[in-house]
């Protein structure tokens, strides 16, 4: 019995230790594959600083020394500076941003005779439970840790003066429950959750609270209502987030939603508005204010209902903590609107032709997959729906996005383009891009277009005068229109009837007071389009080049067609202004002119043939007939649920081993080009010239090329740099490119420092000052290295991109974006995953909260200024998604085929100002597809249009764990530098190409791809604050991070263990056979 | 066939459920192959794992025949092999359950997962129980 025991015992301690030891090899043999991950997290670091001069200083440790080395200073001494200077232009954002779209007149008391503005100090009553949990930022990435802190909407308005009505406020939070609350509540049907998920298993609601529920049962909240009648502020709230778009219709699930459309009201939102309008005929309340706090904007069908009376519409996005205080001094005077939509709200938001493509309207089941678009031969190849891989998205409306599919159609309306069809322009748009009205009014005159000698730029001077009673500030907005003739419909180059290619903001103008601005205007906006089928370049077409400036895009069009001559009486909802356009006449086909890149010279030819479906070498059969203007009724299509409405694609063999197989094996190429150097040490192997004399005896360290003599920064072409990168092991590189999880390595061969890049959309937006900073370097924010009082505090949560650009105001975008630079020094930041520049194809983007908005030129050139900004101030910018992330059902391995005239003059037309206007330092690829190739792999991307083109000097990095479909040495070959990944394999991955000691033959052009993405990271590091402090005496030295020591001694322990139980078990079991022979 | 009877006869307890297991882990292959291999969360060390210990299990299982001693290690062989393709089949799920438990799109999990991890933890615990307390032959065989 007792042998028996034995026996047991030790097989019981066998396999244990033998468990706990496979646990342990496994744990240690992940961690070391996410090595950099588990540094980070534990505050470890694999490298020390070495002073090789006793006077040199510690980057980390002497922040306080007066002899610290700032590259990039902060310029304000404390936080709570900053946080004044964050508070300030975060209001000033809305105050300018925030857009009036209706304004009824009539009478409304005490002399008012419009809506707006309140009287001060009205007596108002919030409605919707939009008005305790606000949208003031996104989901995701852009994570906000808690929904609402306090009730921002309550404290905002009554700090201003007014008075709010608390019973019903009080009546909604207790009936919602707790706005603040992040645990979703599917059993009160009430409640909004911050974001359902319709896949079957978490029903999707919008809850709020109907009519009867909140007025009609509650005789206290009747009596309130009475009191506080001034204004009904009815707030629209939806809450988009990262990897979920809104939905158009089928999913909506919960017990009353007869809408299934996200953004259309619901049946409880229409009963709230239905019965405020009755309180109004019945004189109970004076006026009802529609509040569109929404990025993801509603149709605005409802304004057509005899139900629904309201009074005044406002827009103001996302408002972010500072954004909410400017709305209540917006609504009642203290601040004139000046803000100009950023996008095009339709009535019904079916009737933009973007959607048709988005969701598969026929979808029965309720999860993602079903709503995706699949190809529709998968059986063939023995596969399933499976969301990512197997689905895909069509752009079939090529450039016409937001305000160029309704503006070109009215137009050919009006000028009776064959195939027009019967569009009602003004049944379809509520209201346009660049829409934005205001307490006073403006004229515009004057405007005069003048070329700048020898130059391709137009000087477009327009005055602005102030006609109205009370100040304020006009953003003059210019569009252009290019001539559409034969050449291009025999070559089907579309071109949309307007187009955004300019603006300038007046000062605050007083009644009375004139302005002049001055914009300038490319050559290359006004006049090329891009001909993707016959001359494969960029264009001038033969007729008649316009420039008009107006208050929307409408209005500029309007002004475009008066000076073609037309009126009213050919179908014009109202009549332009002539002398607000100016025109050239092109006769001659033009191939030349704009067919090189005005940054790097190069020749543009076309790149994208391969993600264009009806190009794609792997096509078979399939074929996508692309909306024309030629002919409006056979190519355009709506989404319809219950209707297949989106174009069908069948994958062929190629396709299906281009898209599934092809990112899982994509080898480097042997040949001819030998490895560069590597591990060079000058003092031991100086560098000389063609006459032997010595160049450079020392080591290079990194802040070597931080400028040239003229204090300008030293280019990547620069001989210097490949001085540099001679120094760098092969290791090195390797390890540099691999391993980019929210940080970049160090080197120490030569000085690179760690950066640590937070991931957030605009600004730092949630991020602590100090607790965020997990990279072993938290001495490093200054927040922490100065120990401020306010150090346990948080950044700014800051307005939505969108906001920013419906200011149209450079230099307060530029200045916002210098305060994000600001807080990324004090929190230790030297890169932000942000922001983004994603185009909105239609108002269901999940994430359109993070993106500047729908127009190219607009969002581009805004978001622009927010990064020459947020760089001057040491915060490089990893801007996203690059490219055709626009939708976030699709972001994973889904591709997007394209017409390359749209990839280029509309989805990568915005990602152009950001790097060439902007200067952006990096970049981070979309994890879709571009045709069948993953974007990071995606040659013609990368290393054709983005460093090809726009000149970039910076690193294009992966998204988050796209290793899992995507393959590491594909991106270096493309000429991305980063994987968002730390996962040790894609070192392990480069391994096969590295020379062996002597080689100099072999992978030698994917070695010298890697060495180029290496000198990329370095670039963007070196112009970013993670080099404050550093100077020539500062040495990186690698070591071992304490935890691996640790993992190594566990394993040995539970090994030495093992043994021993084995040795154990062995004695047993001679000991029980023994004793058996004995017996 | 009086071999292949004495054979049968001659095997414990633990024979039995090592075939079980065996079984277990073909089917376990199976649905990974089927299920996963055209995923984004496909390891193909899960499948090696499972196919080695599978295969080296077997061959203890029949080499027992011949070589009493042998047929006792064909648990462990079993067993190791399936606890450590559990362990790179979560290596290979893990962006999944990330989603799954807390990520952005919350997704769930693709089918197959859980059936393997059930059948995974149940071949588990049957080693463990295997190799500690049954006998792969008869007491005095």
């Amino acid at each position: 019995m007792k042998r028996q025991l034995s026996f047991v015992l030790s097989k019981t301690l066998c396999v244990s230790l033998s468990m706990l030891l496979g646990v342990s090899l496994w744990g240690t043999w992940l961690a070391k594959e996410n090595a950099p991950t588990v540094n980070a997290f534990l505050g470890q670091q694999d490298f020390v600083f070495k002073n090789t001069d006793g006077a040199a200083i510690d980057p980390i440790k002497d922040v306080k020394n007066e002899n610290y080395p700032w590259y990039y200073k902060p310029a304000h001494k404390t936080l709570a500076d900053l946080k004044k200077d964050t508070v300030r232009v975060g209001e000033q954002i809305e105050q300018e941003g925030a857009a009036l779209l209706y304004n009824k007149t009539g009478n409304y008391g005490g002399g008012a005779n419009t809506a707006l503005p309140l009287a001060k100090n009205s007596k108002i009553s919030f409605f919707s439970t939009g008005s305790i949990r606000p949208h003031l930022a996104g989901q995701g990435s852009h994570g906000v840790s808690t929904y609402v802190k306090g009730e921002p909407f309550k404290t905002a308005f009554t700090e201003a003066g007014y008075s709010v009505n608390t019973v019903l406020w009080d009546k909604y939070v207790e009936l919602h429950g707790d706005p603040s609350g992040t645990k979703e509540d599917q059993t009160n049907t009430y409640r909004r959750d911050r974001q359902s998920y319709p896949n079957g298993s978490r029903p999707y609601k919008l809850g709020d609270i109907p009519w009867d529920d909140i007025y009609t049962n509650q005789p206290e909240v009747r009596a309130s209502v009475a009191e506080y009648s001034d204004a009904a502020i009815f707030v629209f709230t939806r809450q988009g987030g990262e990897g979920v778009d809104m939905w158009p219709g089928v999913f909506a699930q919960g017990t009353d939603q007869e809408n299934v459309d996200m953004l259309k009201l619901t049946a409880r939102e229409r009963s709230v508005l239905e019965g405020l309008t009755t309180l109004k005929k019945e004189g109970v309340i004076k006026r009802i204010i529609f509040l569109i706090n929404s990025t993801n904007y509603p149709g605005m069908e409802f304004l057509s209902s005899d139900k629904i009376d309201v009074d005044a519409v406002v827009w103001t996005g996302a408002l972010g903590e500072s954004g909410v205080k400017a709305v209540p001094k917006l609504l009642d005077g203290t601040y004139n609107f000046s803000g100009s939509l950023p996008f095009t709200i339709y009535y019904d938001n079916w009737d933009n032709p973007a959607v048709a493509n988005m969701y598969n309207g026929t979808a029965g089941e309720r999860n993602f997959n079903s709503l995706m678009m699949h190809y529709t031969n998968l059986s063939d190849f023995g596969r399933q729906p499976e969301e990512h891989t197997t689905s895909y998205v069509v752009y079939k409306e090529g450039i016409y996005v937001d305000y160029r599919y309704p503006e070109t159609r009215y137009e050919d309306v009006v000028t009776q383009r064959a195939n027009a069809g019967g569009f009602d322009y003004g049944k379809t748009i509520a209201y346009t891009h660049g829409y934005g009205l205001s307490y006073t009014d403006f004229e515009l005159s004057d405007m005069k277009v003048a070329r700048v000698p020898q130059s391709n730029e137009y000087k477009v001077s327009v005055t602005v005068t102030n006609t109205g009673k009370v100040a304020g500030k006009k953003a003059v907005q210019i569009y252009a229109q290019k001539a559409y003739g034969k050449y291009d419909i025999d070559n089907q180059i579309e071109k949309s009837s307007v187009d955004f290619v300019g603006f300038a903001k007046t000062g605050e103008l007083k009644p009375g007071d004139k302005e002049t601005v001055t914009v300038t205007v490319n050559g290359r906006e006004l006049f090329a389009a891009y001909d993707a089928n016959g001359a494969k370049t960029y264009v001038v077409t033969p007729g008649e080049y316009y420039l008009a400036a107006g208050d929307n895009a409408h209005d500029a069009l309007n002004n475009i067609l008066a000076a073609k001559g037309k009126t009213t009486k050919d179908g014009m909802d109202y009549n332009g202004d002539a002398s607000l356009t100016w025109n050239s006449k092109v006769s001659a086909l033009d191939t030349r002119t704009y067919s090189t890149s005005d940054q790097t010279g190069a020749e543009i030819k076309n790149l994208f043939d391969e993600s264009d479906i009806n190009k794609y070498s792997g096509r078979g059969d399939n074929h996508v007939t692309y909306t024309t203007r030629n002919d409006w009724t056979g190519t355009t299509s709506f989404f319809r649920p219950g209707e297949q409405t989106y174009e069908l694609l069948k994958a062929t063999a190629q396709l299906w081993e281009d898209q599934v197989e092809g990112f899982t094996a994509t080898e480097a190429e042997k040949t001819d080009t030998p490895y560069p150097t590597y591990g060079r040490d000058y003092t031991k192997d100086p560098l000389k010239d063609e006459n032997g004399n010595v160049i450079l005896n020392k080591n290079l360290t990194l802040i070597d090329l931080w400028q040239d003599e003229n204090g300008n920064p030293i280019p990547t072409t620069d001989e210097r740099w490949d001085w540099l990168m001679n120094q760098m092991t092969w290791d090195e590189m390797a390890k540099l490119t691999s391993c980019g999880f929210r940080h970049t390595e160090a080197a120490a061969s030569i000085g690179l420092p760690y950066s640590f890049n937070y991931n957030e959309s605009n600004g730092v937006a949630n991020a602590s000052w100090i607790a965020t900073n997990k990279g072993g370097i938290e001495g490093k924010a200054l927040a922490a290295a100065f120990d401020d009082p306010d150090k346990n505090g948080m950044a700014e949560l800051w307005p939505g991109n969108s906001v920013i650009t419906a200011t149209l105001n450079a230099e307060l975008a530029e200045e916002c974006g210098r305060l994000w630079g600001e807080e990324g020094n004090w929190a230790g930041m030297a890169g932000l995953y942000g922001p983004g520049f994603n185009t909105y194809r239609s108002a269901y983007g999940g994430r359109n909260y993070e993106y500047f908005g729908a127009d190219p030129y607009g969002a581009g050139m805004m978001g622009a200024y927010v990064i020459r900004g947020m760089q001057s101030s040491g915060l490089f910018a990893v801007i996203k998604h690059f490219a055709f992330n626009d939708m976030e059902n699709y972001r994973r391995a889904a591709s997007v085929w394209i017409p390359e005239q749209a990839a280029r003059e509309i989805y990568l037309r915005q990602f152009s100002y950001p790097f060439t206007v902007g200067g952006a330092l990096a970049t981070m690829c979309g994890m879709g597809r571009l045709g069948a190739e993953p974007c990071p792999s995606s040659e013609a991307l990368i290393s054709g249009w983005l460093y090809g083109e726009t000149g970039f000097q910076g690193f294009a990095t992966t998204d988050v764990m796209s290793g899992s479909y995507n393959n590491k040495p594909s991106q270096i070959k493309a000429g991305a530098s980063l994987s968002d990944d730390d996962k040790m394999e894609g070192q392990h991955s480069f391994e096969p190409y590295k020379p062996v000691a002597g080689q100099t033959l072999g992978y030698g052009d994917f070695a010298w791809k890697m060495r180029d993405a290496a000198k990329h990271i370095c670039y963007a590091v070196l112009h970013s604050n993670a080099i404050n402090g550093y100077s020539a005496g500062t040495e990186i030295v690698s070591v071992t991070p304490p935890w691996q020591y640790w993992v190594a001694a566990i394993d040995w322990t539970l090994g030495i263990l093992l043994v021993g139980s084995f040795v154990f078990l062995g004695f047993v079991i001679y000991q029980r056979t023994k004793s058996e022979k004995e017996a | 066939m009086e071999k292949l009877k004495a054979f049968v006869q001659s095997r414990g307890i633990g024979f039995w459920v090592s075939s079980v297991i065996a079984v277990l882990m073909l089917v376990l292959a199976i649905i990974y192959r089927q299920c996963f291999y055209w995923s984004q969360y496909y390891d193909a060390r899960t499948l090696i794992f499972l196919i080695v210990g599978l295969a080296a299990g077997v061959i203890l299982m029949v080499a027992g025949a011949f070589f009493k001693p042998l047929g006792e290690w064909a648990p462990a062989a079993l067993g190791a092999g399936v606890f450590l393709a559990t362990l790179f089949f979560f290596v290979g799920s893990w962006l999944m359950i990330q989603d799954a438990v807390g990520g952005y799109e919350h997704r769930g999990f693709i089918a197959g997962f859980w059936p393997f991890v059930v059948m995974a933890i149940l071949c588990i615990v049957g080693s463990i129980v295997n190799i500690i307390f049954l006998r792969q032959t008869k007491q005095g065989e």
